[in-house]
């Protein structure tokens, strides 16, 4: 019986990397892009490469009810049903913010494992520091937690009063949504 | 013998071809319905003409010391029924108006006060309607009841324009000031869209700090923000570039609706 159902689980595990391998991503990215548009959220300039499992887009320029946001050197997506993860190099924020944060993110990573189906998380590191943050779908809760850089430290402590200061000398954020 | 049907392999790589036909056809099928282009930015460009102010006085004067030498009478003059009144500005003996023939409408000509037009002599101005003369008769003018029409429908608010003694000064330094420091602007001010369906029509004031610069330029809680240089507001990204380029600005001209009342404000910098 065990062994049977383990022989089913290696079809299914089959089954699943060949709808993956299959699955045009660009399409599904396209479809992605308009589903953001109604949020005034639109992805431009970009090069797609569909490679198999994953999904390259490279100089993707973000912007945000048609001011230009932020600018990505480059995007993995990778979707393995049970392991799903975006990571992103090279984030320059727009000029605008530049009076609240550093401009520059050097790498940013969301994942999301069906072994944990009610969070996401996200890490980022650059100028600002170290982040992590961690949604819950469920309890629809945002939960932050920075460490900043010196830069941060010296240039930004207005931006800091955002968060709540914990005994470790950690900043935290919470927020529901 | 051994058939090679009964193959336990021959079983497997069977079902896994299985699998992947069935992968196959569903990720076709997904193709099909999922679209086959993304979306790009398209930014509207906004007309952005130098603002710069014009004193009607001047063009008036101008205009009647032009007259007997640029102005052609005709032989025939036509009805004065064949005319069609577009447009009005100013009131009594000080504007001009807007007029063209019925045959011709798009060809409009811009007639001041004491000009002619197929010789007719614009006497006056009239709330909604202007006075011609000919020879020795009055004749009146009024307002293309079409444009009237239309002005109706559209609402168009009242148009106050700024006087040359409203015009109002603003040091540099301010401006740059606000321009390093935008968390100051929030903190003056507090701003919101104004939609129209999906259409931004301009941005209301919805807080201001009575001891802000900003409250001394004669902004006022409940004014929208529709037009400034010239650029009328229908975006974010319009009241950005507008921000972006207030270093190098050295006259602000900014048209708030006010009680239904366009009013427009005049800022020098310097």
């Amino acid at each position: 019986m065990v062994n049977r159902f383990f022989i089913f689980f290696l079809y299914f595990i089959f089954f699943i990397s060949a709808l993956m391998y299959f699955t045009q991503k660009t399409s599904i990215y396209y479809f992605l892009e308009k589903e953001l548009k109604p949020y005034a959220v639109i992805i431009s300039d970009e090069e797609i490469l569909d490679s198999g499992f994953t999904l390259k887009i490279e100089h993707a320029n973000i912007s945000l009810k048609q001011i230009q946001t932020a600018s990505i050197s480059e995007v993995n997506v990778k979707l393995f049903a049970f392991y799903n993860a975006i990571d992103f190099k090279d984030i320059v924020l727009s000029s605008v913010v530049k009076s609240f944060i550093p401009l520059h993110i050097g790498m940013a990573k969301v994942t999301y494992s069906i072994f944990a189906p009610l969070n996401v998380n996200a890490v980022a590191v650059g100028g600002l520091g170290e982040v992590y943050a961690q949604i819950n779908v469920l309890d629809r809760t945002v939960h932050v937690k920075l460490i900043p850089s010196k830069l941060m430290l010296k240039n930004y402590r207005s931006t800091l009063h955002n968060f709540v200061k914990n005994k470790s000398g950690e900043y935290e954020y919470d927020k529901t949504f | 013998m051994i058939k090679l049907s009964n193959s336990y392999m021959i079983r497997v790589i069977t079902r896994l071809l299985v699998l992947l036909v069935i992968a196959k056809s569903i990720s076709l099928a997904l193709w099909w319905f999922l679209p086959s282009d993304g979306i790009e930015l398209q930014i509207k460009d906004n007309y952005k003409p130098r603002y710069q102010r014009v004193d009607f006085k001047n063009m008036v004067n101008n205009i009647v010391i032009e007259k007997s030498v640029v102005i052609e009478k005709p032989t025939v003059a036509p009805a004065i029924d064949n005319m069609i009144l577009k447009a009005l500005y100013g009131v009594g003996s000080k504007g001009f108006a807007i007029v063209a023939m019925k045959a011709s409408p798009k060809k409009t000509s811009i007639i001041s006060v004491g000009e002619d037009f197929s010789g007719y002599a614009l006497k006056t101005i009239l709330g909604n309607g202007v006075v011609f003369t000919k020879e020795g008769k009055e004749h009146v003018l009024f307002m293309n009841m079409i444009e009237k029409k239309i002005m109706e429908q559209i609402k168009k608010p009242v148009y106050i324009p700024a006087k040359a003694e409203d015009k109002k000064t603003v040091s540099k330094k301010d401006i740059q000031s606000y321009a390093k420091n935008p968390k100051q602007i929030w903190k003056d001010i507090a701003i919101d869209e104004v939609k129209v369906g999906n259409e931004i029509k301009g941005f209301k004031v919805n807080r201001i700090n009575k001891k802000s610069k900003m409250y001394a330029l004669g902004l006022k809680v409940g004014d929208i923000i529709v037009e400034v240089n010239n650029v009328r507001l229908k975006s974010y990204k319009d009241a950005l570039d507008v921000y972006k380029d207030i270093n190098n600005l050295s006259t602000v001209q900014i048209i708030v609706l006010r009680n239904n009342t366009e009013v427009e404000l005049v800022y020098e910098i310097n």
